[in-house]
């Protein structure tokens, strides 16, 4: 009952989340300098043609009801046409862009999680040993540097130096696809790796320390069972928690990786339209980041009493 | 020991970069216009050579530090203002406004990273000039950034006075008769600077990262207006015909941050009374 209790509030605060961010979304859509209805009639349209597309974007009605339209057409992933070029839907250019960036984000968050899960293990293992200093250290440096000083060396060392790999994407791809996303997957991927590796490994030597792990030991369990089983199936819950938020980050990341490698995904796009000032391609792009941010996160927290029958009998 | 080691070692560096950053600029060469022929080595009256347009390396990266440090320390002061601010009344309004308050708080960190802030710059950016000594050009990245920082410091603040209101100095001064204001800003808030000061310095780190990533991708400060980010960003582009360009921007933007956290680390543990 507690358990149903606690669910219900975290679904509460997600939908309060998306709230939050749909309408500030919105609000800085209707603070943003120009009159949709002038960007898209031209600056000599015929002032019965502009009343006319104010009325049809609803600019004569109070700006509560303008939320209730923008959610409504959100929801159905319609976000209005683009005021640049060929003022085509911002929805098609989203369909043609978003495929790519979920790509790039899914394979760096899967990299990360196995390599930080992997390393963080044996760091854990071999605690306060050379293997156990080498990847901290490695994965602080990984933790405190920006991708796009770590972007630059890898496309200069493995494009470059032994090219090896495509330096960035090109229109006609001159060979398979994955080796032009090797290195933007790597790059998105590192500061998530290395935090998962951080997280792991403390909660892991946290979890090595308890009574049961001690009980394992006595009754004969071998090393890696006791290890695997007892240990790393207690200490993955905040791992799992984590890839959650950093699937968040990751999207963001995608901005600068999509831009460093000229990628055509949901970053560069959202760059171009910033750039050029296409205020509904920007809003698109936030509540669409936004909202997959909170929903993943939503779905880890829903998911871990699944993964541990101790949350499930003890939630607050 | 070795914290503070590390802890001196960052102090060292940020005062010269500080001394970087507001001599650096004057002293030889304008970071803007092309003095000599591009990609000279180091030398040749240039200390770190010059780049693909031929303007002076050095000039460029101690303007860099100035937009940095400007632009990290106002955002970090609004910040601290503002966080502090908002947590004392989201403690000790009445229910209405603190909920609303904290409420926002949460709300705002539904914004994953730089998020929000690449909403506020594009849909604002066409409403400011550019091209007028670091204040100006900096300001729509000072303002943005400003917003996105304060809700930590309230989250900060909030957990913190939570456990020390109850504590029994503040019933003691409320026995005695002193006002709110007066137990939140000469008994609670004293006890908390130690720790802000040693929060902000990671923030610190956090903002200039933010800053740089917003130049770097390009919606940030601007060319001609140099940045550690943008320095990034064209040395990447020219990376074919002088690779070099790219050491000197990012060796920078990676000490700072490694400094600023280590000098973060080193203070929180000083003015942790368990550490002592």
């Amino acid at each position: 009952m507690r358990l149903a209790k606690a669910l219900l509030l975290r679904l509460l605060f997600g939908l309060f989340s998306l709230i939050f961010i749909s309408f500030v979304t919105f609000a800085a859509g209707e603070f943003a300098p120009g009159d949709r209805a002038i960007v898209e009639a031209g600056e000599h349209a015929r002032p019965e043609t502009i009343a006319m597309l104010r009325h049809r974007y609803h600019l004569d009605e109070p700006w509560i009801f303008r939320y209730g339209y923008f959610l409504r057409d959100a929801v159905h992933l319609d976000f209005g046409n683009s005021y640049i070029g060929t003022k085509q839907p911002v929805s098609a250019r989203i369909k043609a862009t978003a495929p790519m960036t979920l790509k790039i984000a899914c394979f760096a968050i899967l990299l990360a999680s196995i390599v930080g899960l992997l390393m963080g293990t044996i760091a854990a293992v071999w605690q306060g040993k050379f293997a156990d200093g080498f990847v901290l250290s490695v994965s602080t440096l990984g933790v405190t540097l920006p991708n796009f000083v770590l972007i630059p060396i890898f496309v200069y060392i493995f494009a470059i130096k032994l090219d090896y790999l495509p330096q960035t994407w090109e229109v006609q791809l001159k060979g398979p696809e994955y080796l032009y996303l090797i290195l933007p997957v790597v790059a998105l991927a590192l500061r998530p790796m290395a935090l998962l590796t951080r997280l792991t490994r403390a909660s892991l030597v946290d979890t090595m320390q308890q009574e049961f792990m001690r009980m394992a030991t006595a009754k004969g369990v071998p090393f890696w069972r006791r290890i695997l089983r007892h240990g790393l199936r207690n200490a993955i819950l905040p791992v799992v928690t984590a890839i959650g938020t950093s699937f968040g980050f990751l999207l963001t990341g995608s901005f600068v990786a999509e831009r460093a490698f000229a990628i055509p995904g949901l970053g560069s796009a959202g760059i171009e339209a910033i750039q050029s000032g296409d205020t509904p391609m920007i809003q698109a792009t936030v509540l669409l980041a936004g909202a997959t941010f909170i929903v993943v996160n939503l779905l880890v927290d829903l998911v871990l009493p699944l993964l541990d029958p101790s949350i499930r009998e003890a939630q607050v | 020991m070795l914290r503070k080691v590390m802890l001196g070692l960052g102090i060292t560096f940020l005062a010269v970069l500080v001394l970087l950053a507001v001599f650096g600029p004057i002293l030889r060469h304008s970071p803007y216009s092309q003095a000599a022929h591009p990609n000279l080595s180091p030398g040749n009256g240039f200390w770190l050579g010059t780049d693909e347009l031929g303007r002076d390396v050095f000039a460029r990266l101690a303007y860099g530090a100035r937009v940095s440090l400007f632009v990290g320390f106002t955002v970090q002061i609004v910040a601290l203002a503002v966080g502090i601010l908002m947590g004392v009344l989201g403690t000790f309004s009445p229910k209405w406004i603190s909920a609303a308050i904290l409420r926002f708080t949460d709300g705002m960190f539904a914004f994953p990273d730089i998020l929000l802030g690449i909403l506020l710059i594009g849909v604002f950016q066409s409403a400011v000039k550019t091209g007028g000594g670091v204040v100006i050009d900096t300001l729509p990245i000072v303002i943005v950034l400003s917003i996105t920082a304060w809700p930590s410091y309230t989250r900060l603040v909030v957990t913190q006075l939570a456990t020390l209101k109850d504590r029994e100095f503040v019933v003691a001064a409320t026995a005695s008769g002193a006002s709110t204001f007066y137990i939140v800003t000469r008994h609670i808030l004293p006890q908390l600077w130690g720790i802000l000061l040693a929060v902000s310095m990671v923030e610190l780190a956090g903002t200039i990262l933010a800053e740089s990533t917003l130049s770097f991708i390009g919606i940030g400060v601007k060319p001609p207006t140099p940045s550690w980010g943008n320095m990034i960003d064209s040395a990447r582009q020219a990376m074919n015909s002088n690779p070099s360009l790219l050491l000197w921007p990012c060796l920078c933007l990676s000490l700072t941050i490694f400094a600023l956290n280590f000098v973060g680390d080193g203070l929180r543990a000083a003015f942790d009374p368990k550490g002592r």
